[in-house]
């Protein structure tokens, strides 16, 4: 019997298998790069939305800015059996009047930031004799109907800042 | 005093991570083997340190000491205790001291098991490795990440406390330890396997030490990632518990890796083979737990969720790249001595199935990195910001999904080397009736719909092949038939199969709309009838509740929001109810105004869902199994099956 171990055979890979592989990876790659082009959207802060907003034209994009204040019944309205919300965001100082189709989601809050999926809209709101309550009122306002609230661990207010400037000096800043 | 003992706790560890890797070193360049166990014994130095400074920091929490600049702008007098305990996670810096605390215990405990090895410079080298990463994090906490930082409190401040969102519910105290368990778990078999590489010692040792390592931190991060959906779904009320968010992402991607090292390991344990693919593996698992911090901690890429955003970005940016040029040095310098001898028989074996599962992994890996980074890509060529969303992710996990879950079904019936037709067609038989029978159920069911009556197919092909593996054999062993790597590994299966029948259940069925009512006022929702009873508002501590009663087809819910009276915030608690079949979950999105009471309340409905958190359990179960060894067989026995020719040798 024959208890030597068995031999690997030498195989040889076949002439065209290198260029078959790259073929498939580039082909994935391909796909791979449309499939994020066309999922991607701009993401810009309200500001930056503002100065772009002819650019931008038609195309969605995510809106990044801090709600002026909360919602409250008065800024909801039913037209034509779709719900729709008014509110304000800003970003840097700069004001951009949203029109958010539902109701925004349970985190939403004053001064809380949240990141909206939309479009540029000119001209009239769903509601023509609506008047956003400290906002920008330029004509110009954000169809959203997507929602994100930002949520970290820098929600709050900043009390070390605000003790800071009422004299209370962190113990490092002093030595 | 909780500044000082917690500020030398760090400077502890640092001193004694330091002081072993240099200890070690020397004692693997001289001859005396002493000074690499007199090195070891610094883990427990490293190991005291950072139990000092968490100690401290819980100290500080629970007393308000506000004295630490970490306590005044993350504690509150008014966080319930659990949640005072989990601040320490809620925010960068303790977050950190968590990462430390865990690493140091890592340490202690591959010293401690290790402790009659440790002149092997295996050992010593993978302890070098461990030391050497404790040394970074305890720096970063020294640095840019100091948790005890000092502040002068004004009299009578109070801090703001954690976010309110980490102070509702209960899962907060076990998601984040339970992520980094598996995160800081990878250090272990990342450092053997630079042990081996710098070593020579490349065959399938390192492995062998390794493996319960990787199969824990493994199961701590499946945990880790299935309690923070679950949190996610209990908590943020918005019906989902996976959005693709650059923090979901940096915990899937180390897991996608870890899971495909778990697998190729059986093929060069059993083969030799894939030597390079599973030390690249495993030090990319690692990698991946550093460049998913830096991403979700750095605040490069825009998240919705990140809790722990600071100045550690460039830190862990140098760290990662320097780990990754040793490691991709250390694999060069090893070239030959890498290569497999011999190759795959044949595509259609048990080692060409987990190569191709590999592939799917290593390709779903991919994909989710490319998504996550593809704005920094962008950003950096074009100078404008993009955010790549969610059906991205969806049609391009898709396909490799149902690939993964085909090749959970095939590669169990298939035998290493080569198989031929006969024994695939006979091995095949139960999981292709499986297929069969749960599409004809799907559809008898209501389901509908291509894409997901091919994935109810495909989990039903994976499940009923897992099943005939434990039946046959627990036949065989009886209930012992179920422990074992194999066997432990057909439950981790079984569980996937119930998560996978949980998210396609859930995600292509689900129906969700808004809906404003009066008290007592019903509506229809897809054959439920819901009704709004009634309203109460609730006064505690730290928070005034609006909550609301629902009644759902004789059942009470009572979704509500919270307003957190620290910061003003506001927090929804959803309400769910939970049955095998569906998910009925409520939020509750205006809280009663006006004279009438209105509300607005958001109801969603999931079919299935709960097999998600059932599929979660399962593998967790089955990974204990798998971490449990196998009786040997008796001898007696095995001279039987030498002798046994055929089928049933190739059962084995």
């Amino acid at each position: 019997m024959d208890l030597s171990p068995r031999r690997q055979e030498s195989k040889k890979s076949p002439q065209w298998l290198p260029a078959l592989t790259v073929i498939v990876i580039a082909g994935a790659v391909i796909i791979l790069v449309w499939f994020l082009v066309t999922n991607s959207q701009s993401f810009l802060p309200a500001d930056e939305a503002v100065e772009s907003r002819l650019e931008m034209g038609e195309r969605r994009f995510q809106l990044l800015g801090s709600p002026v204040t909360n919602v409250d019944d008065d800024q909801t309205f039913i037209i034509d059996g779709n719900e729709y919300t008014f509110f304000s965001v800003s970003f840097d100082g700069i004001l951009v009047d949203v029109v958010s189709q539902g109701t925004p989601p349970d985190l939403f809050d004053e001064g809380i930031p949240v990141v909206l999926e939309g479009k540029w809209v000119q001209g009239p709101l769903p509601n023509p004799l609506y008047v956003f309550e400290n906002g920008a009122n330029d004509g110009w306002w954000f169809a959203t109907n997507r929602i994100l609230v930002k949520h970290d661990n820098d929600y709050r207010e900043d009390r070390i800042g605000d003790a800071e400037e009422r004299g209370q000096l962190p113990k490092a800043s002093e030595s | 005093m909780n500044l000082v003992i917690g500020s030398f706790g760090i400077v502890l560890a640092l001193a004694g991570a330091l002081t072993g890797a240099v200890t070690i070193i020397v004692g693997i360049r001289s001859p005396r083997d002493r000074l690499q166990i007199i090195g070891a014994r610094y883990a427990w130095v490293a190991f005291a340190g950072m139990c000092l400074s968490a100690f401290a920091m819980q100290r500080a929490l629970i007393t308000r000491d506000f004295s630490v600049q970490f306590v005044a702008e993350h504690g509150s007098s008014l966080t319930p205790p659990l949640y005072n305990v989990a601040t320490m996670w809620s925010a960068l810096e303790g977050s950190i001291l968590l990462w430390g605390l865990i690493l140091a215990g890592y340490l202690a405990v591959v010293a401690k098991k290790f402790s009659k090895r440790l002149s092997d410079p295996m050992v010593s080298w993978a302890l070098v490795s461990m030391f050497l990463v404790m040394a970074f994090f305890a720096l970063i906490m020294l640095g840019p990440a100091n948790p005890f930082e000092s502040f002068n409190p004004p009299v009578g401040y109070d801090g703001p406390g954690p976010n309110p969102l980490l102070q509702n519910h209960i899962l907060v105290a076990f998601h984040p330890p339970m992520l980094y368990l598996g995160y800081i778990g990878f250090t272990v078999p990342f450092s053997f396997a630079v042990a081996a590489l710098i070593t020579g010692r490349l065959g399938e040792g390192w492995l062998l030490i390794t493996r319960r390592w990787t199969l824990f931190s493994w199961g701590f991060l499946t945990a880790g990632i299935i309690l923070g959906a679950w949190w996610a779904y209990d908590v943020l009320g918005w019906g989902g518990y996976w959005g693709w968010d650059p923090v979901e992402n940096a915990s899937l991607l180390p897991w996608l890796t870890g899971t495909a090292y778990l697998h190729s390991v059986l093929v060069q344990e059993r083969r030799g083979l894939l030597r390079v693919w599973n030390l690249s593996l495993v030090c990319a698992t690692f990698l991946l737990t550093i460049l998913g911090t830096f991403i979700t901690r750095s605040g490069i890429i825009a998240s919705v969720h990140a809790f722990s955003e600071g100045g550690i970005g460039p830190w862990l940016l140098w760290f990662f790249s320097i780990v990754l040029f040793a490691v991709i040095c250390l694999i060069f310098w090893r070239g030959e001595e890498l290569r497999s001898q011999g190759g795959i028989d044949s595509p259609l074996s048990r080692e060409g199935a987990f190569l191709a599962n590999n592939l799917a992994f290593g390709g779903f890996a991919f994909v989710v990195l490319l998504g996550t980074v593809f704005p920094l890509i962008v950003e950096a060529l074009q100078n404008r910001q993009i955010s790549v969303g969610a059906p991205y992710f969806e049609k391009m996990s898709m396909p490799i999904g149902f690939s993964l879950l085909f090749l959970m079904a095939v590669a169990p019936i298939l035998p290493w080397r080569k198989a031929n037709t006969e024994l695939v067609r006979d091995r095949i038989e139960w999981p292709a009736w499986g297929a069969v029978l749960s599409l004809v159920l799907v559809v008898l069911l209501g389901g509908r719909g291509l894409l997901p009556l091919l994935g109810f197919t495909f989990a039903g092909f994976a499940g009923t092949s897992a099943m005939r593996h434990l039946t046959l054999s627990a036949r065989r062993n009886g209930w012992k038939g179920l422990v074992g790597r194999s066997n432990g590994g057909m439950v981790v299966h079984l569980g996937v199969v119930f998560l996978a029948i949980g998210l396609i259940g859930s995600s292509s069925y689900i129906s969700q709309g808004s809906y404003s009512l009066q008290p007592g006022e019903s509506i229809q929702f897809s054959e439920s009838t819901i009704t709004y009873v009634s309203s109460e508002r609730l006064s505690f501590p730290n928070k005034i509740q609006e909550r609301v009663q629902i009644d759902i087809d004789g059942s009470l819910l009572e979704p509500s929001i919270e307003r957190f009276t620290a910061s003003g915030q506001l927090v929804p608690s959803p309400s769910t109810r939970t049955s095998p079949v569906k998910d009925i979950q409520i939020a509750l999105l205006d809280p009663p105004a006006g004279e009438n009471k209105s509300i607005v309340i958001q109801v969603t409905k999931q079919p299935l869902l709960l097999w998600i958190w059932v599929g979660g359990f399962v593998m967790l179960m089955g990974t204990v199994l798998s971490a449990i060894p196998m009786q040997k067989r008796k001898a007696g026995r095995n001279k039987q099956r030498v002798r046994l020719s055929g089928k049933k040798d190739q059962e084995k």
